[in-house]
């Protein structure tokens, strides 16, 4: 697919510096190596335009793993209702919620 | 006016005893060479009792890192059994305050996969007093 491909003529490998998953010290993961490993594996080589349409899921799980945008509005709602809850009265935290030290192992 | 014999403060006669005028820096203490050669010796004596002692404390690393791995089970085990307890004490509360809310799935996953992905600080300790979660991201800084 690619015209003149220099970078395999060259030697050039950008992508062990632009990617996550690429080799990192004493082999340790990255958080979102798994998405980001899915998604690549989806959108390689199948150009732009396919790839915004095919791996829109496998990109949504990624951006999510690494934004946490859907996990922080829901935790924000459920805190929010929480404290709309406690003023209203209807509700009491539970004793592992209010702060005691739990001496459980 | 050498006629008249006047009193005056003359040497006695003969002269004055003889003293000692000239510089005196006797030539004392070891040598240049051997002073080098004692500042080197010195140097390289602190060097290898260095090396000796960096050998040693690296075996004692050695030892404490095959302890940490010797016991990585039991921490991974506790921890992933924190991990779960607190996943469990959250999605309770959950569906209790989000009962009235239309159209809220409790511990619905916001992926789109099957995995188990790892949860994030934030999301353990959201109930929770402000200070824990503030205590589990920074408590490492208080190790002095």
């Amino acid at each position: 697919m690619p015209i003149l491909d220099l970078q395999s003529k060259l030697g050039i490998n950008l992508d062990k510096w632009l990617l996550q998953s690429s080799e990192q010290p004493h082999k340790r993961a990255a958080r979102c190596h798994a998405f980001e490993k899915e998604w690549i594996e989806c959108a390689h080589g199948i150009g732009l335009i396919r790839a915004q349409k095919e791996c829109k899921i496998e990109y949504e799980d990624f951006y999510e793993c690494m934004h946490r945008h859907k996990t922080l509005a829901r935790l924000k709602a459920i805190r929010e209702q929480r404290d709309k809850m406690m003023k209203d009265g209807t509700y009491t935290p539970p004793p592992c919620h209010s702060g005691e030290a739990d001496n459980r192992p | 006016m050498a006629g008249a014999k006047v009193k005056q403060d003359m040497p006695p006669p003969g002269g004055y005893a003889a003293f000692d005028y000239k510089r005196n820096v006797p030539k004392r203490g070891l040598s240049g060479y051997s002073l080098f050669g004692i500042g080197i010796g010195v140097l390289v004596f602190g060097y290898w009792r260095l090396f000796k002692w960096n050998r040693e404390r690296r075996r004692l690393q050695i030892e404490e890192f095959e302890a940490r791995i010797a016991l990585m089970p039991l921490m991974q085990a506790e921890h992933d059994r924190s991990t779960l307890r607190l996943l469990r004490q959250n999605l309770e509360e959950e569906a209790i305050l989000m009962k009235d809310i239309p159209g809220w799935k409790v511990g619905e996953c916001v992926f789109h996969t099957d995995r188990w992905v790892p949860p994030i600080s934030s999301e353990l300790y959201n109930l929770r007093p402000r200070e824990e979660l503030v205590h589990k991201n920074f408590g490492l800084a208080s190790y002095v």
